[in-house]
């Protein structure tokens, strides 16, 4: 996700645009960074699985650079722009289903890191139904959700509104004056 | 910069040495080389290192995984028994995960700090916060001494405040950064402070403000041209240097006070399209065990011992067999079709292949090959000749079909041992005679 910011041209007292921009970049950025950690912390997480911190992760990728005396902020994950605009998760090419983690013990790790998946875990899922299951076959516990996609709805409040970020651009600016 | 940029410039360091004794080199070389504790394989970090790159550009971290013991599995790296699930194995997710999130925090930390400290940017936030950012497991309840001890000032709050520059931010670092992460797996982190803020809190005044702005102005940002170089000031006979030698060995060199990865130089010599000759040293003893084992390439042991190998742009200007230059193996090449065109990066294994190849072949009586497995499956294959009495770079390629792969499919004979006249191999340039 890539917000662009341009500034105006240089200012009489001297100070060139190329600072101003790398100055609003930095507070927008900042606004961003501080809002994502936010969203982080109130998200909701599923009882026993450890907290994914997606939105801690998100705030780590946030950056800005410069293209000549543009500034650009740069949003450098996967994913945001799927919650920002909704959206529909497919799985990759050569995969039947999404394999969604039941139990922390394989909470990141899709069923292809396991050598013995096929030995260790059985495939249920019940004719017509939407949705099957990989189980251990001793204990018949459900480790992974299998669903054909998942739709990501759309979240307004993945990012600050507009004014937010502007305000904070405009506030760094203001301390270089 | 991205994060994945950031950690594919990093030059490979293979090296025996594990983390304690890579700490105790200069944080200004380990920030620009991509090193894994006793990972002394270059072919292996060459994996490592794109497995962190491709997770810093968003592939899934068990894709990574599952990538990387793929390759690691067609490199026939084995895991040590008593060893294996543990920390010290390279198929374990612990191992794999901790090389993963190191790589891109410290990129990410990295290109942060570039940015934060670009003359705009520290002109509206001279200062930063260190305060917790993200929630771990066993958070360390110690940060307020360490950074008291590394000489930070507490603010009202228990608020742990310092100016951008200042040298709390490098002593705190267990890595020795100005930048996070400053622990292993730890959830501390930065946020701006502005300069209103700065300033009422009497960490600088105005003027001084002006005065470190403008000295920003002229400091050229580090990798300004796009290119991280891999070298630190350095004086030839300095303690510094000693230890370097002494850890790496001939990995690095230290010429007219600049201390530089080998590997380095090489990719960014060769691709410049000027003249230029570098010396990668004598032959490793394991090349040469490699060359005596074989009673067809025992000769060339003998014959490269203690000689030094020169590469200079020669081989890259010279006619090959079957038309074109040799420039030519950077390029697709329809009759070829096995053949993958180089890349700079390809050319940090060249130090590798005169080390430890993975295979050691007779072409003909004055010309050998060295063969590297790539992580991505497919094979190195550097040729050297002997025709004039010292080692001499003849050709470097890389190849889905090489050699070997011929002879143990049966459409090449073997040399070793009693060659026979077969077809004209097609596809090397210098390897096309193999003639009883």
């Amino acid at each position: 996700m890539v917000l662009r910011l341009e500034i105006p041209p240089q200012l009489p007292d001297g100070m060139s645009s190329r600072e101003l921009a790398q100055a609003a970049a930095r507070g927008i950025s900042n606004a961003l960074k501080r809002h994502f950690r936010a969203k982080n912390q109130s998200a909701k997480h599923r009882n026993g699985m450890p907290r994914s911190n997606f939105w801690s992760k998100v705030a780590d990728a946030t950056q800005t650079t410069m293209e000549g005396n543009t500034a650009v902020v740069l949003v450098d994950h996967e994913g945001v722009l799927l919650h920002l605009d909704g959206g529909t998760i497919y799985p990759k090419a050569g995969r039947k289903a999404l394999a969604i983690p039941l139990v922390a013990a394989v909470w990141d790790q899709n069923p292809r890191e396991y050598d013995s998946a096929r030995e260790k875990l059985s495939l249920v899922w019940p004719k017509g139904s939407r949705a099957g299951t990989l189980r251990d076959k001793t204990t018949g516990e459900a480790w992974y959700l299998l669903v054909a996609k998942a739709n990501i709805p759309r979240d307004p409040g993945v990012v600050p509104a507009d004014e937010e970020l502007s305000q904070a651009g405009f506030e760094a600016m203001e301390a270089l004056s | 910069m991205t994060a994945a940029e950031k950690i594919l410039q990093k030059a490979l360091v293979a090296s025996h040495i594990d983390s304690s004794q890579w700490n105790s080199i200069q944080a200004a070389l380990r920030d620009r080389a991509f090193f894994s504790s006793q990972v002394a394989q270059a072919n292996i970090l060459q994996g490592l290192r794109k497995m962190a790159a491709d997770r810093a550009s968003g592939v899934s971290a068990s894709d990574a995984r599952v990538a990387m013991r793929e390759a690691l599995k067609r490199l026939g790296h084995e895991t040590p028994q008593e060893l294996q699930g543990t920390i010290k194995d390279l198929y374990s997710k612990s191992r794999l995960d901790v090389i993963i999130k190191t790589n891109v925090a410290q990129a990410r930390g990295f290109i942060d700090w570039m940015e934060a400290n670009s003359p705009g940017a520290y002109a509206a936030f001279p200062a930063q916060e260190f305060l917790r950012v993200k929630a771990v497991k066993n958070p360390r309840g110690d940060w307020p001494k360490r950074w008291q001890k590394a000489g930070g000032k507490i603010f009202p709050g228990l608020r742990m405040i310092a100016l951008k520059d200042d040298p709390v931010w490098v002593k705190l670092s267990v890595f020795d950064n100005p930048f996070p992460p400053f622990d292993w797996g730890s959830g501390m982190g930065l946020e701006d402070i502005g300069r209103k803020e700065a300033v009422k809190l009497g960490l600088i005044d105005d003027k001084e403000l002006s005065k470190r702005v403008a000295k920003k102005r002229e400091e050229k940002p580090v990798g300004f041209n796009g290119k991280l170089q891999a070298e630190l000031p350095m004086k030839d006979d300095s303690p510094e240097a000693a230890k370097l030698k002494a850890v790496f060995g001939d990995l690095v060199r230290i010429d007219n006070g600049v201390a530089k990865w080998r590997p380095e130089i090489l990719k960014e010599t060769v691709m410049t399209g000027k003249n230029f000759e570098i010396d990668i040293g004598v032959p490793d003893s394991r090349l040469l065990e490699k060359l005596a084992s074989q009673p067809s390439t025992a000769g060339f042991a003998e014959a490269i011992k203690g000689k030094p190998l020169t590469i200079d742009q020669t081989w890259r200007d010279t006619k090959a067999s079957n038309g074109g230059t040799h420039i030519k193996h950077f390029k697709p090449n329809k009759k070829q079709p096995s053949d993958i065109p180089l890349v700079e990066e390809d050319f940090e294994m060249v130090p590798s292949m005169w080390r430890n190849p993975s295979r050691v072949l007779k072409l003909r009586s004055d010309l050998f090959s060295c063969e590297l497995d790539a992580f991505d499956g497919s094979t190195y294959v550097m040729q050297i000749s002997i025709a004039e009495g010292s080692p001499k770079f003849w050709t470097f390629f890389k190849t889905k079909n090489p050699t070997s792969k011929k002879i143990a499919r049966g459409n090449l004979s073997p040399t070793d041992g009693g060659p026979k006249a077969v077809r004209e191999a097609s596809h090397s340039r210098r390897t096309a005679n193999i003639i009883a």
